[in-house]
């Protein structure tokens, strides 16, 4: 007796428990160089959001030795860290970690995990929690490129996270969304500039370094989180402009970090949308 | 001008078998030659057959012929073998023939007829039908034809590689074809990427004013009916043919042979073989890629291409007139199954523009309504959504399963 099974006998290389240890891999730069820039208070930061993401699903899924609920775990926690405030208090990441993972877990069953993007939905409850303690973020350093130390875990300066957004598309391959990437990129620079010629003055002063590498990484972290992100390439251009023009917006007012999170936040709000309105004739069928 | 279509997958050169000549026919000791469900054998146990002796008629009602001289042995229902999600058969009705180790010359059947521009539209079309080849005594048929010289799902290679080593003899069957459909028109769809051959063939047809060479961008299945008549006539019907199927109507006319044999694609990737050989109909599967009966639980019998070919579960299983190519197939590691992860990967090579992503959990869910506005009847079963999909859904699958509900089947 031969074995059978339903068409197709080959598939595709990219695989997701591949696809989660590519993400980690990229994101390792960004990681050790936060590690060097920031050293214990990156770490505990890091342990925290760990364990944080860790707990509830072990406690919630019982955790069958499932490797990939342990590589999203991770990777969760590694931007739970990153986007942490430089010198934040080790609670913060672990509760972070709880509510995002534990809200993962929890819907993990159901096949789609959009409109709500847990992480931008936690740290702007984060954000308008703390007010205060965000104050010096308003006047983030700006930075000179290549290495250099920032208010937050994330800024490490050009060379990580570029090396990362390039091992991110390298890696991922056709799984990265690369529109979200670029029309985010692109509005932002145009909504900032055209602000810029309005008011007679440049406005792009405010979208420094620092700005920019916060636009990168939003973006580019965005583009690569599968779950809250439109399925269609037309859905992505639109969930780019939406980012890129919020964030701008926010940036116009000096506020990056609550532009950084707002932005993914209400853009994943509209994924929904986005699928249903390319989905339902998604492309207008030939046969 | 290269025309292509949206989605599709365009699979690299070495996937296929282009550079090796096609192997020469061998004779296996028994033959089960199937004439479908609802087919009727004229022949009983203990008849002596003579080779292109006339077996029965199939389920469509054309003649069904034996290759081989031999000896019936049975005419018995022979199940499927097809492997299907809720197990059940069609059982086919079978002539099973021990094969004499001698075999004489196969012998013509018919008149051969070299100058076949002499007989009718009429003649012609009632010699294809009397070989076993085809039903073309209509007199409705389409004036526009396709050629099919396309190989594009791994790893068949029949199409280009008849038209690397028999090019005069596929253009007498496109003269032939064109003849019973009273065509002034016609096209042989190529590669764009053989460009040797490209070359070849419009030195060969530069006679031939009504055939041209239209080149596409070899992505599968750009083979599929309704993308190549699309692709090659816009929205008018049109007949296709293979590059098989007319040298099967070249023999039945010129030479009148009937439709005993069958070009298929061979692989073992037990052995680390692939070739191309002209084999019998009937011949066993266990025959033709030398097998030998002992325990392949780990391994696969795929009929047809590695995207579309269904899995058999006996090494028994009979070449017939569809098989396209038999795989030996070592059996891959089992398919993950985790939840969508929105990724837009099937979305973006569909080549019938669906979304199999909101498609699969419709299904499932049994939203009917959705389902519909989806068009899941549009879907041309390629299997390319399934390839894709990193979170290894059978999405092609539950678009069959949506299609048959829809349809009332299920």
């Amino acid at each position: 007796m031969l074995n059978v099974s339903l068409p197709p006998h080959i598939a595709s290389r990219y695989r997701l428990k591949q696809l989660n240890i590519r993400r980690l891999a990229a994101l390792a730069p960004l990681v050790f160089s936060a590690l060097y820039l920031f050293g214990t208070g990156f770490l505990y930061s890091l342990l925290a959001g760990l364990a944080g993401s860790v707990i509830l699903p072990l406690i919630v899924k019982k955790w069958r030795r499932n490797f990939l609920d342990l590589a999203e775990a991770v990777f969760t926690a590694s931007v739970i860290a990153l986007l942490m405030p430089a010198g934040v208090y080790w609670y913060y990441p672990l509760l972070a970690g709880v509510v995002i993972s534990g809200a993962r877990a929890l819907l993990s069953e159901k096949d789609r995990l959009a409109p709500l993007n847990f992480m931008a939905l936690t740290f702007a409850l984060f954000v308008l929690a703390t007010p205060e303690g965000l104050a010096p973020v308003y006047h983030w350093s700006t930075n000179s490129g290549g290495w250099a130390k920032g208010n937050f875990y994330f800024m490490t300066g050009w060379l990580p996270l570029a090396l990362s957004l390039v091992l991110l598309l390298l890696l991922t391959g056709r799984l990265y969304k690369v529109r979200i990437l670029v029309f985010s990129l692109l509005t932002a620079g145009i909504v900032l500039w055209l602000t810029g010629q309005m008011a007679g003055h440049p406005v792009t002063s405010v979208f420094s370094y620092a700005g920019l590498q916060a636009l990168l990484f939003l973006s580019g972290i965005l583009a690569i989180d599968n779950h809250y992100t439109p399925l269609t390439g037309w859905g992505q251009t639109l969930y780019g402009l939406l980012t890129g023009t919020v964030f701008a917006l926010f940036a116009m007012k000096g506020l990056l970090y609550q532009g950084l999170v707002f932005s993914a936040l209400t853009a994943s709000l509209f994924t929904p949308f986005l699928d249903c309105l390319f989905t339902g004739g998604y492309r207008r069928s030939k046969t | 001008m290269i025309k292509s279509i949206k989605g599709g997958k365009a699979w690299p050169h070495q996937n296929f078998i282009f550079d090796q000549p096609i192997e020469a026919l061998t004779a296996p000791k028994s033959l089960a030659i199937t004439l479908w469900h609802g087919g009727r054998a004229i022949v009983a146990k203990g008849d002596q057959l003579k080779a292109n002796a006339q077996v029965g008629f199939d389920n469509t009602g054309l003649p069904v012929f034996t290759g081989l001289a031999g000896r019936v042995t049975g005419v018995a229902d022979f199940p499927d073998l097809v492997a299907r999600p809720r197990n059940f058969d069609f059982p086919r009705t079978t002539v099973f023939i021990e094969t004499e180790p001698e075999q004489p010359a196969r012998e013509p059947v018919f008149e051969p007829c070299p100058r076949f521009w002499k007989l009718s539209k009429t003649e012609l079309a009632d010699r294809v039908f009397k070989a076993g080849v085809a039903d073309l005594r209509n007199d409705e048929l389409e004036k526009l034809l396709i050629f099919d010289g396309l190989d594009l799902e791994p790893p068949l290679s029949t199409n280009v590689r008849l038209l690397k080593e028999r090019p005069e003899q596929l253009i007498e069957g496109m003269r032939i074809v064109m003849q019973i459909h009273g065509s002034t028109r016609a096209r042989l769809v190529l590669s764009s990427r053989m460009k040797a051959l490209n070359a070849d063939l419009k030195s060969l047809l530069a006679s031939a004013v009504n055939i041209s060479i239209e080149k596409v961008e070899p992505k599968y299945p750009q083979q599929n009916g309704k993308l190549i008549r699309q692709t090659v006539y816009g929205s008018q019907s049109a007949a296709i043919y293979g590059m098989e199927a007319l040298l099967n109507v070249r023999q039945a006319v010129v030479l009148g042979q009937p439709l005993a044999t069958k070009f298929c694609t061979l692989c073992d990737d037990t052995k680390g073989q692939k070739r191309l050989a002209e084999v019998y109909i009937g011949a066993s599967a266990a025959e033709t890629l030398n097998l030998r009966p002992q325990d392949y639980s780990s391994l696969k019998l795929i009929s047809g291409g590695l995207l579309s070919g269904t899995c058999h579960y006996s090494i028994q299983l009979p070449v017939d007139r569809k098989t396209a190519g038999l795989m030996f197939y070592r059996n891959q590691a089992p398919r993950e199954n985790h939840p969508c992860i929105n990724c837009g990967q099937c979305l973006s090579i569909c080549p019938a523009g669906l979304a199999p992503a909101r498609i699969f959990p419709l299904v499932r869910d049994g939203q009917n309504q959705e389902l519909a506005r989806q068009k899941p009847e549009n879907c041309l079963e390629c299997g390319l959504c399934t390839f894709i999909c990193p979170s290894g859904l059978l999405l092609s699958h539950q678009i069959k399963v949506g299609k048959m509900i829809l349809e009332g089947k299920l």
